[in-house]
C-alpha cells in the first residue's frame, strides 16, 4: 500500500475527533532544528465543514482491537485497514509543516496488539520527530487508556498536549456502548497526566532545564446525542472535569452515524449539530464570561433553548438585573450583557476612563447594539425610541442567532397576527418565565 | 498649537520619509489638509510642499513617539503606516497632534475619527497578518522555500519574524504580489525587496506528489454531514483561496496553464 492511500485510510479515520487546535504554549527553534509555535494558535486552513485544520490528524493505525459501538474503526466494522511505520510518519510530518500546510502533528492510534505496543509506536515517530529532526512545532498525542504507566510519562515528555477521551457522558452509556472500555480505565490517564504536570511545575521551579511534562495541557472530548444525556448533565460533568482535571478544554462531537446498532440513532438521524454548538458557546459562558452552570440550566430546564443562545436565554430570564448603566458596572456585569463580549468589554473599561460613552462610541468599540441595546443605559439613558419588553427583546435575539440560520433549521415566515403563536411559544415561555417553585439544586450524579 | 492650512505635503513614499513630513507640520505649525506619498499623487488644487526626507529629523520624532506616547501609540504609528487605510499619513498625523497633546491615554479616545479610523486599519493589518501566518503556502523549489501572497496590507514586515522563527535552516522566499515586495532569507542573512517581480515556476515531481497529499488530506478530512460552506468562508474569506494549495480550482488552473505556457521561469529582478 503506497502513502497516498494510507494518509486517505487513516486520516478519514482520525476525522472525528474534534480536537485540533494548536495553542496554549509558545516554543521557539532557537535558531536550530524547524518549528515554532505560539501561544493563540494558528489555523492553517479550514476544511469543507467549516472546521479549523491546524494539526495533521491522523491515526497511527485503524486496526482495532476493540469494538466500541459508536466508532468507526471498531474490530467488526469492515473497512479497509492501515498503518504508518513511525520514519514515514515523521517524514511526512516535516514535509507538510516545511509548506506551511500544517502547524504540528495530532497524532492518535487504534489499539493494536496490546495498549503498551501501541504507545510504543506512537513514541517512537514522536522521538524521530523531536530528536531527528529537531523539530519544535506542535504535537497533540491521545494518551492510549490500559498502557503503562511510564510509557505515558515518555509520550507526556515528548508531546505539547495530550488528551484521553471520554468519549460518552455517563458510566451506563460507556458500559453500554463501548463494553471493552470502563470509566476508570479512561480516567487513570487522566489523573495521571495532571499529577505529571502539577510536579512537573515545581521541577521546573528548582531545575530550569528540567524536561517540560505536556506544557500545553490536556483536553478531552465526549460524543453527544449518541446517548440520552441532557445537556444540563453534560455541562456539569464538563465543569467538574474542568475543576478537578484542570483541563485546558472539553470538546463536544455531535455524533455521527457510522453504525447501524439498534442501541445508538439510526444512519438516518441528523447530527445534533445546533446542540453542539449551544454546549460550545455554554462552554464559553464557563471559561471567559464568569458563569456556572447552574446558572444556565436546571433540573426543571436540562436542554438549551434552540432559538436564542444560553447568554440571551439567561438575560431575559433576568430582566430585573437589568438595564445596567455602561458608564460605572463593573467589568463582570458587562459581561453578563448580550452583545458584549470579552474584548469590547475590556476597550469599554479604557475608553470610559476618558469620558462617558454614548451608543455612537459603543458601536465603534465593537458592540452589538442590537442584542445589548435591551439591557443597558449610556449616562442613564435608554437608546432613543426603543421599547423594552421581554417579548420585544426575545424577537429580536431569536431573529438573528446566525448559529440557527446556518444549522439547515427552516426558519418560518411571520406573518402579522400569529408570529410566535403557535410552534415556537413553547420554546419562548421556556426561557421568559423562570420556573415558579424554587428550584431544589441537588448535585448531579455524574461521579465525579 | 497647529492650525488648519490648505497646503498639502507630498513625500517619497517611505517611513523616514512621512516621520520628515510630522517633524516639519510640528515646526511649521502647520496641519496639512492632504499628506500622500509622490505615487498615489493626485491632482489638487491646493498648492503642495514636498518633503524631503531627512533620517535625523525623522529619528528625533521616532524617539519622541516611543518615549513619550508609550508603546500602545508607537505600534499604532508603525503598524498603521503599513496598512491599506484611504489617506493613512493624514489620519496618523491628526492622531499625533493629539497624543502629543494628550500623552499615551489619547489611543483610548476612540469616539475620536483618527483614532477610530487608525486602530480599525490596525486591527484589519494584524489580522490578515495572523491569517496568513496559516494560510500561506510554501512550495519546495529545488531545496529552497518560495511563496506567492496577494494580501490587502503591507504584512510581510509584520510576518517575516513568524517564518524566520519557523525556518532558521532553510532557504526562504515570500514574495507580495499586490505590492511587488519580496522577503528573501538566504544563507542566514535576510534580505527586503521593493519593486520586485517574481512568478512561481513549475513545480517537480517531488513537490507535485505533497501538493496531491495534501489535496487528498483536505478533502478526506471533511465530515459530509457536517458540510457548511458558510462557515468555512466566514473564517476563511475567499480572496485567500487562489494561492492555497488545496483550494480552490485557482490554484488547480493556474498549475495546468503553467504546463500549457513554456518559458515562464522565475525571474526576480529589483
Amino acid at each position: 500500500m503506497n502513502l497516498y492511500d494510507k494518509l486517505t485510510i487513516l486520516s478519514d479515520a482520525a476525522k472525528y475527533d474534534a480536537a485540533c487546535t494548536s495553542s496554549g504554549m509558545t516554543a521557539s527553534s532557537k535558531g536550530t532544528g524547524i518549528g515554532s509555535s505560539i501561544d493563540c494558535g494558528i489555523c492553517h486552513t479550514f476544511s469543507a465543514d467549516g472546521r479549523c485544520v491546524s494539526l495533521l490528524k491522523v491515526l497511527m493505525t485503524n486496526s482495532c482491537i476493540y469494538d466500541c459501538k459508536y466508532c468507526v474503526n471498531r474490530r467488526s466494522n469492515d473497512v479497509k485497514r492501515a498503518a504508518f511505520t513511525p520514519e514515514e510518519l515523521a517524514e511526512l510530518t516535516i514535509e507538510f509543516y516545511r509548506r506551511n500546510y500544517i502547524e504540528g502533528l495530532f497524532l492518535s492510534s487504534g489499539i493494536l496488539r496490546d495498549p503498551d505496543y501501541t504507545c510504543e509506536r506512537m513514541i517512537e515517530t514522536l522521538r524521530i520527530l523531536r530528536y531527528r529532526y529537531r523539530f519544535y512545532g506542535y504535537i497533540h498525542a491521545k494518551a492510549i487508556p490500559g498502557a503503562d504507566r511510564v510509557l505515558i510519562q515518555k509520550l507526556g515528555i515528548l508531546a505539547d498536549r495530550m488528551s484521553v477521551n471520554i468519549e460518552l457522558p455517563s458510566e451506563q452509556s460507556l458500559s453500554l456502548l463501548a463494553p471493552d472500555k470502563t470509566r476508570t480505565a479512561v480516567l487513570a490517564p487522566m489523573a495521571q497526566i495532571q499529577r505529571g504536570i502539577k510536579e512537573n511545575r515545581s521541577d521546573l521551579v528548582r531545575y530550569r532545564h528540567a524536561p517540560r511534562f505536556v506544557p500545553a495541557g490536556q483536553s478531552t472530548q465526549m460524543i453527544i446525542g449518541a446517548t440520552p444525556e441532557t445537556d444540563y448533565q453534560i455541562l456539569n460533568l464538563s465543569s467538574a472535569l474542568y475543576q478537578k482535571y484542570k483541563l485546558k478544554r472539553v470538546f463536544f462531537s455531535a455524533y455521527m452515524p457510522v453504525s447501524d446498532n439498534p442501541l445508538l440513532p439510526a444512519p438516518n438521524v441528523k447530527p445534533p449539530l445546533l446542540r453542539e454548538h449551544r454546549l460550545y458557546q455554554a462552554d464559553w459562558l464557563l471559561r471567559y464570561y464568569h458563569f456556572e452552570a447552574k446558572e444556565l440550566l436546571d433540573e426543571e430546564n436540562p436542554f438549551f433553548n434552540p432559538y436564542i443562545d444560553p447568554k440571551c436565554t439567561w438575560a431575559l430570564r433576568h430582566m430585573d438585573f437589568f438595564p445596567v448603566e455602561v458608564n460605572e458596572v463593573p467589568y463582570e456585569t458587562l459581561l453578563r450583557v448580550p452583545g458584549i463580549g470579552v474584548r469590547s468589554a475590556k476597550r469599554i473599561l479604557s475608553a470610559r476612563k476618558l469620558h462617558s460613552l454614548d451608543y455612537d462610541t459603543l458601536k465603534k468599540i465593537g458592540v452589538v447594539l442590537k442584542r445589548a441595546q435591551f439591557f443597558i443605559t449610556c449616562k442613564g439613558k435608554l437608546r432613543e425610541g426603543l421599547i423594552v419588553t421581554p417579548l420585544a427583546a426575545f424577537r429580536a435575539l431569536s431573529g438573528d442567532d446566525p448559529a440557527f440560520r446556518t444549522m439547515g433549521t427552516k426558519g418560518e415566515q411571520l406573518s402579522l397576527f400569529d408570529a410566535m403563536a403557535s410552534s415556537n411559544e413553547s420554546e419562548m415561555k421556556l426561557c421568559l418565565f423562570k420556573p415558579t417553585s424554587p428550584t431544589v439544586t441537588t448535585e448531579p450524579t455524574t461521579g465525579f | 498649537m497647529s492650525f488648519q492650512t490648505n497646503l498639502s505635503y507630498c513625500y517619497d513614499g517611505t517611513y523616514y520619509g512621512f516621520l520628515s513630513g510630522v517633524f516639519e507640520s510640528f515646526r511649521a505649525k502647520e496641519l496639512p489638509t492632504d499628506f500622500f506619498s509622490e505615487d498615489s499623487r493626485q491632482f489638487s488644487l491646493y498648492p503642495v510642499k514636498w518633503i524631503q526626507t531627512d533620517r535625523k529629523k525623522a529619528n528625533r520624532v521616532d524617539v519622541a513617539v516611543r518615549t513619550k506616547l508609550g508603546n500602545y501609540c508607537y505600534e499604532l504609528i508603525r503598524l498603521g503606516f503599513l496598512s491599506c487605510l484611504v489617506n493613512k499619513e493624514r489620519s496618523m498625523l491628526c492622531f499625533l497632534h493629539r497624543a502629543f497633546r494628550d500623552g499615551p491615554k489619547a489611543a483610548n479616545q476612540i469616539a475620536d475619527d483618527h483614532v477610530y479610523r487608525l486602530t480599525k486599519a490596525v486591527r484589519h493589518l494584524s489580522n490578515e497578518a495572523h491569517l496568513l501566518k496559516g494560510f500561506i503556502r510554501f512550495s519546495d523549489i529545488d531545496g529552497s522555500l518560495c511563496a506567492v501572497i496577494t494580501p490587502k496590507n503591507h504584512v510581510l514586515p509584520v510576518i517575516a519574524n513568524h517564518f524566520l522563527d519557523r525556518y532558521p535552516n532553510e532557504n526562504f522566499l515570500i514574495y507580495d504580489q499586490t505590492h511587488r515586495e519580496a522577503f528573501i532569507y538566504e544563507n542566514r542573512t535576510i534580505s527586503f525587496l521593493k519593486n520586485a517581480a517574481y512568478m512561481l515556476p513549475q513545480s517537480d515531481e517531488t513537490e507535485a506528489f505533497y501538493r496531491k497529499l495534501w489535496q487528498n488530506y483536505y478533502d478526506t478530512i471533511a465530515i459530509e454531514g457536517r458540510y457548511n460552506p458558510r462557515c468555512r468562508m466566514t473564517h476563511m474569506p475567499k480572496r485567500y483561496w487562489e494561492n492555497m494549495t488545496e483550494l480552490g480550482e485557482g490554484f488547480r488552473k493556474k498549475e495546468q496553464q503553467k504546463l500549457k505556457g513554456d518559458g515562464v521561469f522565475p525571474a526576480l529582478a529589483e
